[in-house]
């Protein structure tokens, strides 16, 4: 099937494949470190890594609670929306010969899950995490990652079609150009400190951010608070659980073989085949609400069922 | 990242050289290598897997359940900036409209076949013959007879199977070509949205079957059986239970003794003769960034379609391309037009726990004897996939775009979806391939100005759809529509509470990672680039095996058909004339 990210409704697309408009260019030169499988060294980004101000922190906190607002589950601040994007930005701060820039978690499992018994059973054997150490970057990925976060001027020559589509400016510089204008634009608009709007305040006050930027926040909050929590994000997995997602599963799973009966197993507490107990939230009023508006406004062949 | 010198590296000179490592590449990898020929594979992406070339355990591949890493990051999908390709439908908008992701296929070991969820039909036994079908009757499109028949390849297709293991119930599909085998392995479990689903289509007269597809339903040849993660369709599998050629073909080639893979070595253009119808050698960026120089005796195209299109074009600067006397070289590039529709029902279906699609049906592509433009129901569809596969960052992101689409985004309706998930926990995919008429206009060629990371001329891809498939879309997703409406078809939709279905709007470039075309094979070698054997006509040591070769794009999943000719290519290779004798 095509994931959602290629399923499109109206507008622009606005997928991980054009999260590289945002992002500059540019290149690096020197190859990455040799491949290192099982190297440990390349853990998870420390927060606060100094990229950001205490000031530009708090704006950011403030905005991910703007795109996710905390209610009886946590919102996107509590969610660690500032120290995803702070590890994002800063991917290659501390990347080295032993330690590859914080781009690509390893595979291939968590250690979430454990592996099944003879019978099919969740055992007590869990593998290590090898989401906790990152995968060196070929040099092509390398040099595209330095583009998008440093800009054209990373690579000596600039990004490779700065002539016909003009030069890259870099998710770092992007981001801290916007959280001033917002950290401005909140004062300049009447607002007051961003730091310290109320929930009202600051959900309307999202919506006047400069677009690029309101888009891109919006996305960046969107993979922090759900995202394997080695990235920095999804705290305690919290993101996974307000959306009763159950996460990475492997190497259980959902079917599991057994072993000992030479068939497959289906968990009691995940079922697959069959439906799952008592819908933990079902549709509201208000979100059925809105996918009436949507259906009513949809521009192609839609339907809503008697 | 793992090893880049995979296999026998005490090997130094080779009878055969694969440009590629994905679907096309494995089965002729292993046909040549398991026969005795000296293979060198080239690849120009990263190999993620450790161990592949260990006889003694199975491969430890980086892949994993990671949402971010691949929906987000693309760690298996090139990066567009760096590999960039140019997008217009027409001549007349210039020399592009878009540079960027144009039906990108992942560049690294296995290819194309890693990120797919390997749904793997076969085609019927009309798809080889749609230019005796169609030809005459629709206007301003190039259906073309392919130069072997579906008898032909069918010993091919058995073969493969085997070897990629592929799950399935003989008989299931009603539309089924005549099989000699049965499925490797039975179907395994299916989702329940699939159950649902196939009650509702019975109710409307149609029929849902088990999709074949490349993933263990039980150990297989030395792999688990799958677990039924999710992360499947876009996902690297890290159980290797999905076989991709990585892990069955290339790795089978490997583990003969015969066959060296070098990751990371981008082949930059095919060394000609003076005469131009000899390759002496192809040159390549080296990991280290270096130019090197690789021979052997023959050389074989695997790079996917547009990539092939491209190294011809550029092994020729100036000229009119390798292998081109044709000026057939890139052109009839298909994609598959799809068609998706999404139904969001009141009840939560689970759809991330199975393999993305388990099952589909191929009633709306039926049976074409003809063809009448003023009835849209004669134009051929394709199979439908059933599905309901969704993680919440795609979610989240699909909630903004929704939102910003209607109006604003809305901070505390956002919150409230996520927490609901109307479209991740709650919805039936419908999503149907479809005949795609091939167009002599439709075609790879180099862009004037836009290069990638090594400065290599980027492919520019001209492309528009034909009125043939714009007809059958439409006219079948409205079906895909009312289908998912249960009111009147049946009670199993409203007990399970479908409550709303809508067809989404068409990908402005496609992008249904359905590549074929651009050195389609034909006896004349005026109207074709390769012979029935993948040979170009115009080379006389350099064949193509993969989905370049396709006359026609059919209705169906390519990748099984792809992996079947890979074979016969293959087979033709080591026993020409008697191909049969290199399955054995």
């Amino acid at each position: 099937m095509k994931s959602l990210r290629r399923l499109r409704l109206v507008g622009p697309v606005h997928t991980r494949r054009d999260l590289f408009k945002y992002m500059g260019g540019v290149a690096v030169a020197s190859a990455l470190p040799a491949p290192l499988l099982g190297c440990d060294n390349g853990t998870t980004p420390p927060p606060q890594t100094g990229f950001f101000t205490d000031e530009e922190r708090a704006a950011l906190s403030a905005l991910a609670n703007a795109v996710l607002p905390p209610d009886d589950t946590p919102g996107g601040a509590d969610l660690g929306t500032v120290d995803f994007i702070e590890g994002f930005l800063t991917a290659f701060d501390a990347a080295d010969a032993t330690h590859p820039p914080a781009i690509y978690a390893g595979g291939p499992f968590s250690g979430r899950a454990p592996y099944a018994d003879d019978q099919g059973n969740p055992s007590t054997n869990f593998p290590t995490n090898s989401f906790a150490t990152y995968l060196p970057l070929d040099r092509v990925k390398d040099a595209g990652w330095r583009v998008a976060l440093f800009g054209s001027s990373a690579l000596p020559n600039g990004a490779p079609n700065d002539a016909v589509l003009g030069s890259v400016t870099g998710l770092r510089d992007q981001m801290k150009a916007g959280l001033a204008d917002a950290i401005k634009g909140s004062v300049d608009l009447g607002f007051g400190d961003l730091a310290t709007l109320g929930e009202d305040d600051l959900i309307t006050y999202l919506n006047k951010l400069e677009p690029t930027f309101h888009d891109l926040i919006i996305d960046l909050v969107s993979q922090a608070c759900f995202c394997p929590p080695e990235y920095g994000g999804n705290k305690n997995m919290g993101g996974w659980q307000l959306s009763h997602f159950e996460g990475d599963q492997l190497p259980l799973g959902y079917s599991v073989w057994s072993t000992a009966q030479n068939k497959y197993v289906e968990r009691a507490d995940a079922p697959m085949s069959t439906p799952g107990g008592p819908d933990p939230e079902p549709l509201s009023d208000d979100v059925v609400a809105f996918i009436d508006n949507v259906i009513s406004v949809f521009p192609t062949y839609a339907k809503k069922f008697s | 990242m793992s090893a880049r010198i995979v296999g026998n590296s005490q090997l130094t000179t080779f009878d055969v050289l694969i440009i590629g490592s994905g679907a096309g590449a494995g089965p002729v990898a292993y046909l040549c290598a398991k026969n005795g020929l000296k293979v060198l594979v080239l690849e120009a992406g990263p190999n993620h897997y450790d161990h592949l070339d260990d006889p003694n355990q199975q491969p430890v591949p980086e892949h994993a359940n990671d949402e971010l890493k691949y929906q987000v990051r693309s760690f298996i999908d090139v990066d567009t900036r760096m590999d960039p390709r140019a997008w217009r439908t027409a001549p007349s908008d210039g020399d592009r409209l878009q540079v960027g992701d144009v039906n990108g296929l992942p560049k690294h070991v296995g290819g194309g076949m890693v990120h797919a969820d390997v749904k793997m039909p076969r085609f019927e036994a009309q798809d080889f013959m749609m230019g005796t079908i169609l030809g005459a009757k629709v206007q301003n499109a190039n259906f073309a007879d392919w130069p072997i028949t579906y008898d032909d390849l069918e010993p091919y297709y058995a073969f493969a199977e085997v070897q990629l293991g592929i799950q399935g119930l003989k008989g299931a599909n009603p539309f089924e070509p005549t099989r000699s085998t049965e499925y490797p392995m039975p179907p395994g479990v299916p989702m329940y949205l699939s159950t649902l689903m196939k009650t509702a289509l019975s109710s409307s007269g149609y029929t849902a079957f088990p999709y074949p597809t490349a993933v263990n339903s039980q150990p297989y040849d030395g792999r688990p059986a799958c677990a039924d993660c999710g992360y499947c369709s876009d996902y690297g599998c890290p159980t290797n239970a999905k076989g991709s050629t990585a892990v069955t073909m290339i790795r089978k080639a490997l583990l003969t003794g015969n066959c060296l893979l070098l990751a990371e070595t981008r082949v930059q253009k095919l060394v000609m003769n003076g005469a131009k119808d000899t390759v002496t050698a192809v040159e390549c960026i080296d990991p280290d960034g270096n130019t090197v120089q690789y021979s052997a005796s023959r050389y074989v195209l695997a790079a996917s379609p547009i990539e092939d299109a491209r190294l011809l074009l550029l092994s020729d600067m100036g000229g009119t391309g390798v292998g081109n006397s044709s000026d057939m070289v890139g052109r009839n590039l298909m994609f598959h037009l799809q068609t998706s529709c999404v139904g969001i029902f009141n009840d939560r279906l689970h759809g991330h726990r199975g393999r993305t699609v388990d099952h589909g049906f191929a009633d709306f592509r039926g049976v074409a004897a003809s063809y009448d433009p003023n009835d849209p129901s004669t134009a051929l569809g394709g199979i439908v996939e059933i599905s309901g596969s969704e993680r919440p960052i795609n979610e989240a992101q699909y909630y903004a775009q929704i939102m910003r689409a209607i109006l604003k985004f809305d901070s505390r309706i956002f919150k409230k979806m996520m927490r609901q998930s109307p479209f991740r926990d709650r919805i039936v995919v419908l999503t149907m391939q479809a005949e795609d008429a091939p167009q002599a206009t439709n075609r790879v060629d180099l862009d004037p100005a836009i290069v990638d990371f090594f400065g290599a001329p980027a492919p520019r891809v001209t492309y528009a759809n034909h009125p043939y498939e714009l007809a059958a879309s439409d006219y079948r997703s409205k079906l895909m529509v009312d289908v998912t409406d249960g009111a009147g078809k049946g009670a199993i939709f409203k007990n399970a509470g479908a409550r709303w279905a809508a067809v989404t709007p068409r990908d402005t470039i496609p992008a249904s990672a359905h590549i074929m075309g651009t050195l389609r094979f034909g006896s004349d070698p005026a109207t074709s680039v390769c012979d029935a054997t993948g040979k170009l006509h115009d080379v006389t040591n350099l064949w193509c095996s993969d989905g370049a070769l396709f006359p026609t794009s059919s209705g169906y999943n390519p990748t099984m058909t792809i992996c079947a000719l890979s074979c016969w290519v293959g087979a033709n290779m080591v026993f020409p004339g008697n191909p049969a004798q290199a399955l054995t």
